[in-house]
């Protein structure tokens, strides 16, 4: 495989496919920026799907003439964006049929933390590659700091179904480098010659979609299934620590971490948990959230931070918008990939003015944890796009973003010191590589097991929902029962368990109560 | 277009003549009459520029030419170009006057031609000193497709359709100004002083540089060629950037676009910012010399546009996705077809039916009336009222989706421009120019306001205005102007003390003036009370969505969203009227509800225009039965869903759920008062009771009753009750 060029593909495409397709053939594709890979050989790249463009039209052959003696010889033009060198005394003619292929914008996973970019195998060479490269935009945008750069990749249709494949998947895809500038637009020549730069390109064979980032083999979901309650009360203690000792918000700091949406109609989406925790302890709070990120951060695979400040508001690009100069979308910071941990830090707010920009970046947020969808801006008009972006709240009173659970954090008086606190769980988490390495497996995976409602369970929930509602009508909606399916949802599946029973519906009843008792 | 190199070309050129010079269509009095060649006179008197040919007639002439046309239609639109050149010379009457600079050229040069043929008439022409047809052509030829074919979704044009006639529609976000292009260079030479001429067919071209006849180029003198630029010929020239529309994307995808070329009549038709459907040939970019040779394999592409057509305001119905088919109609009849079409309005919110009810009629809306220069509103304005987190917004939402023109704002309005109107600099021209907020926007559609109750002030008073004479007037900036917003308004409003207290009247709860809450034809309170029974069943959904992953199965399918918007279509072109013998019921039912709303003395007011309200819901009723004819039941639902949202205000006693009466509400004001004591002073209760806005009369009633009832005991003097 390392020698295939994309003429050999051509010529021996059923071939080449079997040998893609066998076991173990797809990882040892070389990834890109790896090793320095020279153009036109096989690789493969991991990325989100950040932008589609335009389709392009390219002539499907080409002939090469010898003006000398009139032979000529034909030439495919799939996976390449160039002829071959001409020779003194050849000559090309390009064929009449024109094909199509699909661009799409590719960036390295936004969010993604560096510990599982180590597990991911994403090599850190891209990084400082694409840092380069980058240099000259951030001072431009300052938004796009972490990640500007991008990889085209062509999509054959006849090969590849695109409409499969959504804005904002991360997916991987094994190809041929190529190395081309991309023009968004064919206005004006001079606005060209300053965007079109040369970028890398893969001319797509294969294309498919990662659902998980971390290499996770049937072995390793059985045992971490059958461990589940161990780890689950591992985490627990884990997290408990670094709530300052409140056992109580750690359960829903855990639920909020596993969380997964599992289904969405219109304004309704099941398995959506954003959660506040309230009553950080005032004058210690940008370190103490700052603290809590990084070790959230260093459990799950891909998270970004926001502190909510009237000067962030107003100045950060949130939203996503097209760009018709360019012919681009530009990245908004929102503009992430499915279950990425977004921890908005409320602690530090101070009374100010939004102005409209800060009015908008709010409206997203709010936008994206009530509903989680947001609307990217196209100027004439915006479209919805279906996010999945956990987030959590962390503020003093009250945060001003909605949320569907929240609670106020009780820390023990014992924790007097915060950062030696932190620091220890810190520790204790890097002494313990191997039950580190499981938490983070758990927090990726629990929530995709199977789980079965049983419907006697179902009845029993129906008439105690019945009752609560006689008991406290004002304070109890169908948004309550919304919430106590997915809590017990969860509480099930984090425990180990896929199965929904009377003891899971009692904890979670328990829960709920010992958090209202606690929020009054 | 090498591959439809079978076509018997010359064949299709005699087809075409024949078809140009014969063809007869209907007119509107059902009358023959040449259509094309009527046209041809016109051409050939300047008093036409395009001729468009209709691809439906010329399938009804041949339908394999229609298709052949469709499918390489640069060629036949040149080949028809020489025809109709050919023709147009029979069906000339009269000289045309000539209109412009060109026009006396073109004069001047046929006389020359004619002069020049009879000089050498043996004598060969070199090509280059020929007039090229395009040179003396004052005409365009443009194509309209098949009206049975469907306009591509600008995604689905690819590759396949290489050299067709398609049709796209689509949202102009760029458009260049309009600038004169060459068609024909036309050189002097400064030696032999001979013309010589150029065809341009592509975006750019190569100036020639040496006179190419016979005297030049043999002697070879070194003489040089000018470009004249009052004898070449140019054409308006415009290319524009269409996007998709946001409802032709597919889920988690980008829109694309399109680059569209206008020449000629199709130039300076749209602006960006205007939906626009555009007719044309889809054509890859030909280049030349060295871009040709930098761009390598890669063809740009762009659509030469034969019509474009702006589709804003006035072609409305042509947004729409068509007529309803049999099938679809069978689907919607049915004798529960109203409850039906309600369900399906927000199938994911449960319950609410009146409201959905209500809302469809919204939709709907009732006729406008205009009887002796006074305007009657026919849309229907409601007003959602309600504890928070009871569904409002997403209804709101479903409806701004569902609603073929809409806008969504909230109270607040995050743009500047807000719901009226603003008065603008424009930052190009530096010109005021007046920007229509979301009422004016929402023009002829519905427009749906979240948090009504916390709008601006200026906004209130204009709402006023629109929600009766459904006009905005402007004064600001030296622009005095009148907009039409001739919408429904669908307001929803949080209570004022966080949730709905019953015993205050709406105005204290919404904090709204009452002139502004008359102006809703209904007023409605959702709110939610405990019921065994709807709980049960909203806990069974809840379970059940979150089990199965996907909604009940209801006892009615809920209707598709498109099949929904052309139903509603359909029923917004009626005009149904109230019959004579109605009228006196309407009136009836008018003064029973006055009389109620006496006796009552009701939180809400019954005014003339809740008359009007029945009015419009009723016809809007029978609007929605597609009905020509108001009926005595459409105005019994009418009155019912008036009082159902009368009942959704009233305070009722969260036990029985029935209303209370004056006398329950007293009863419950003593046992307040009361409190744990068993003996309460009659004076005591008096003065309480008129705190709380009863009348002595009615608290004499109360006591009287509840003694009857045996619930207390009043001692002989009058001034002590005793509970027992």
């Amino acid at each position: 495989m390392d020698t295939w060029t994309a003429d050999i593909w051509n010529d021996n495409e059923e071939e080449c496919k079997r040998i893609l397709n066998e076991p173990g053939n797809w990882e040892k594709v070389p990834f890109l920026f790896d090793e320095n890979l020279a153009l036109g050989t096989f690789v493969r790249f991991k990325g989100m799907i950040q932008d589609m463009l335009n389709p392009e039209y390219y002539s499907s052959n080409y002939k090469i003439v010898n003006s000398e003696n009139d032979e000529f010889i034909l030439h495919q033009a799939k996976y390449q964006s160039s002829t071959k060198n001409l020779q003194p005394g050849e000559e090309v003619i390009f064929g009449d049929t024109l094909m199509e292929r699909q661009i799409v914008a590719c960036i390295p996973i936004p969010g993604l933390n560096e510990w599982a970019e180590d597990e991911a195998n994403t090599n850190k060479n891209a990084e400082v590659q694409l840092e380069e490269n980058v240099n000259k935009r951030i001072r431009l945008d300052p938004v796009c700091q972490k990640h500007s750069k991008e990889i085209f990749i062509f999509v054959y249709p006849e090969d590849i179904n695109i409409s499969e494949f959504k804005l904002n998947q991360v997916v991987e895809v094994v190809g041929f480098l190529d190395q081309r500038s991309i023009q968004g637009d064919n206005g004006d020549l001079e606005e060209q010659s300053s965007i079109a730069k040369e970028t890398h390109c893969i001319h797509a064979v294969q294309l498919k979609q990662l659902k998980n980032l971390i290499p996770v083999n049937e072995e390793m979901y059985k045992s971490i299934w059958d461990d589940a309650s161990n780890i689950q009360s591992e985490l627990k203690l884990v997290l408990t620590q670094a709530l300052l000792g409140d056992s109580l918000a750690a359960e829903y700091l855990l639920l909020y971490l596993v969380s997964a949406i599992y289904n969405r109609q219109h304004n309704l989406v099941p398995g959506k948990f954003s959660l506040n925790i309230r009553g950080i302890p005032n004058g210690v709070g940008q370190n103490y959230t700052k603290h809590l990120y990084s070790l959230i951060s260093y459990l799950v695979v891909k998270s970004e931070y926001i502190p909510i400040q009237i000067h962030t508001l107003n100045n950060m690009d949130l939203i996503p918008r097209k760009c018709y100069t360019s012919n681009r979308l530009l990245k908004g910071f929102l503009q992430l990939s499915d279950r990425t941990h977004l921890v908005l830090d409320e602690t530090d707010l101070q009374p100010g003015n939004l102005d409209s920009k800060g009015l908008l970046n709010f409206e997203a947020l709010k936008n994206i944890i009530s509903n989680q969808q947001m609307k990217y801006d196209f100027t004439y008009y915006g479209m919805d796009y279906e996010t999945e972006i956990p987030t959590l709240t962390l503020s003093i009173g009250k945060s001003l973003l909605p949320c569907d659970i929240d609670i106020v954090l009780k820390p023990d008086p014992s924790c007097s010191d915060i950062e030696e606190t932190l620091n220890s769980v810190h520790c204790y988490l890097n002494s313990q590589l191997p039950l580190l390495d499981k938490l983070r497996k758990y927090i990726a995976i629990i929530s995709t097991f199977p789980f079965v409602y049983k419907q006697d369970i179902l009845n029993v929930i129906e008439n105690d929902y019945v009752e609560m509602r006689k008991a406290d009508a004002k304070n109890v909606t169908g948004d309550d029962l919304h919430r106590y399916m997915m809590i017990s949802k969860l509480v099930a599946l984090s425990s180990g368990k896929n199965e929904f029973d009377d003891e899971v519906w009692e904890i979670t009843k328990s829960l709920e109560n010992q958090r209202k008792l606690r929020n009054n | 277009m090498a591959k439809a190199g079978f076509r018997d070309y010359e064949a299709d050129k005699v087809k075409f003549t024949e078809f140009l010079q014969n063809y007869q269509a209907l007119d509107s009095d059902n009358q023959k009459y040449a259509k094309y060649a009527v046209q041809l006179a016109k051409l050939a008197h300047r008093e036409q520029v395009s001729l468009f040919i209709e691809l439906d007639d010329l399938d009804h002439f041949d339908n394999g030419l229609a298709d052949a046309v469709s499918a390489n239609c640069r060629r036949y639109t040149s080949m028809v170009a020489d025809i109709v050149q050919d023709l147009l010379p029979n069906y000339k009457d009269h000289e045309p006057e000539n209109k412009d600079a060109l026009d006396v050229y073109i004069e001047h040069r046929i006389l020359a031609q004619q002069r020049q043929r009879m000089r050498q008439a043996d004598e060969n022409i070199t090509p280059t000193n020929r007039y090229p047809p395009e040179l003396m052509r004052r005409f365009e030829i443009y194509f309209k497709d098949l009206s049975t074919r469907k306009e591509l979704p600008i995604r689905d044009v690819k590759a396949n359709s290489i050299g067709r006639l398609i049709s796209v529609r689509g949202i102009v976000m760029r458009s260049t100004e309009v600038k004169p292009m060459v068609v024909v260079a036309t050189y002097s030479c400064d030696l032999c002083g001979g013309e010589t001429y150029q065809p341009v067919n592509s975006l750019t071209f190569k100036p020639l540089e040496f006179c190419p006849s016979s005297e030049c180029s043999t002697n070879k003198p070194g003489s040089r060629l000018y470009l004249q630029t009052r004898g070449s010929k140019f054409i308006k020239f415009q290319e524009l950037k269409i996007q998709e529309l946001s409802d032709q994307v597919p889920v988690g995808n980008i829109p694309r676009s399109i680059t569209v070329l206008c020449r000629g009549e199709a130039t300076r038709q749209a602006v960006p910012g205007d939906h626009i459907s555009v007719t044309g040939i889809f054509l890859p970019l030909v280049r030349s010399g060295f871009r040709q040779i930098q761009q390598g394999l890669l063809s740009d592409t762009f659509l030469e546009a034969h019509n474009v057509e702006c589709l804003n305001k006035l072609n409305e119905e042509k947004l729409g996705e068509g007529e309803l088919s049999e099938e679809e109609v069978l689907e919607l009849a049915g004798d529960d077809f109203y409850t039906k079409l309600a369900a399906s309005l927000a199938p994911e919110i449960y319950g609410h039916e009146d409201v959905k009810k209500a809302l469809l009629l919204l939709l709907v809306g009732g006729v406008d009336r205009t009887p002796d220069g006074m305007k009657i509103r026919g849309s229907i304005n409601i007003c959602l009222m309600g504890d928070p987190g009871v569904a409002k917004s997403q209804l709101l939402s479903y409806i701004e989706r569902l609603a073929r023109r809409s806008q969504y704002t909230t109270g607040r309005g995050s743009s500047g421009v807000g719901l009226t109107a603003a008065v603008m600099k424009d930052p190009l021209t530096n010109e005021m120019v007046l920007e229509g907020g979301a009422l004016v926007l929402a023009d002829q559609g519905v427009c749906c306001i979240d948090e009504f109750d916390k709008m601006a002030e200026s906004d209130r008073t204009a709402i006023h205005e629109v929600m009766e004479q459904q006009t905005i007037s402007i004064a600001k900036a030296g622009i005095m102007t009148r907009l039409n917003a001739r919408v429904s308004i669908l307001a929803a409003a949080n209570p004022a003390y966080g949730r709905y207290d019953p015993k205050r009247s709406i105005e204290a709860n919404i904090q709204l003036p009452a002139a502004l809450l008359s102006r809703f034809d209904l007023l409605w309170l959702i709110q939610d009370k405990p019921n065994r029974e709807n709980d049960l069943k909203l806990a069974q959904h809840i379970t059940y969505v979150h089990k199965h992953s996907c909604q009940p199965p209801t006892e009615v399918q809920a209707l598709d969203m498109s099949l929904m918007r052309r139903y509603i279509d359909l029923c917004k072109k009626k005009t149904p009227t109230v019959p004579v013998d109605l009228t006196e019921f309407l009136v009836n039912s008018y003064v029973d509800l006055r009389k109620d709303s006496r006796n009552n003395g009701d939180t809400t007011f019954t005014s003339a225009r809740n008359l009007l309200a029945i009015l419009r819901l009723s016809t809007a009723l029978a609007k929605l039965r597609l009905s020509d004819l108001v009926e005595r039941e459409d105005v019994v639902e009418a009155m019912r869903l008036l009082e159902m949202s009368k009942m959704s205000l009233i305070p009722t006693d969260e036990k029985t759920g029935r209303p209370q009466s004056v006398v329950d509400r007293i009863f419950n004001v003593i046992r307040e008062l009361a409190g744990g004591r068993t003996v309460v002073k009659m004076s005591d209760i008096r003065e309480y009771c008129t705190s709380k806005g009863f009348n002595t009369s009615q608290v004499d009633d109360c006591i009287e009753e509840y003694e009857m009832l045996n619930v207390w005991q009043v001692n002989q003097a009058k001034t002590t009750i005793t509970f027992i």
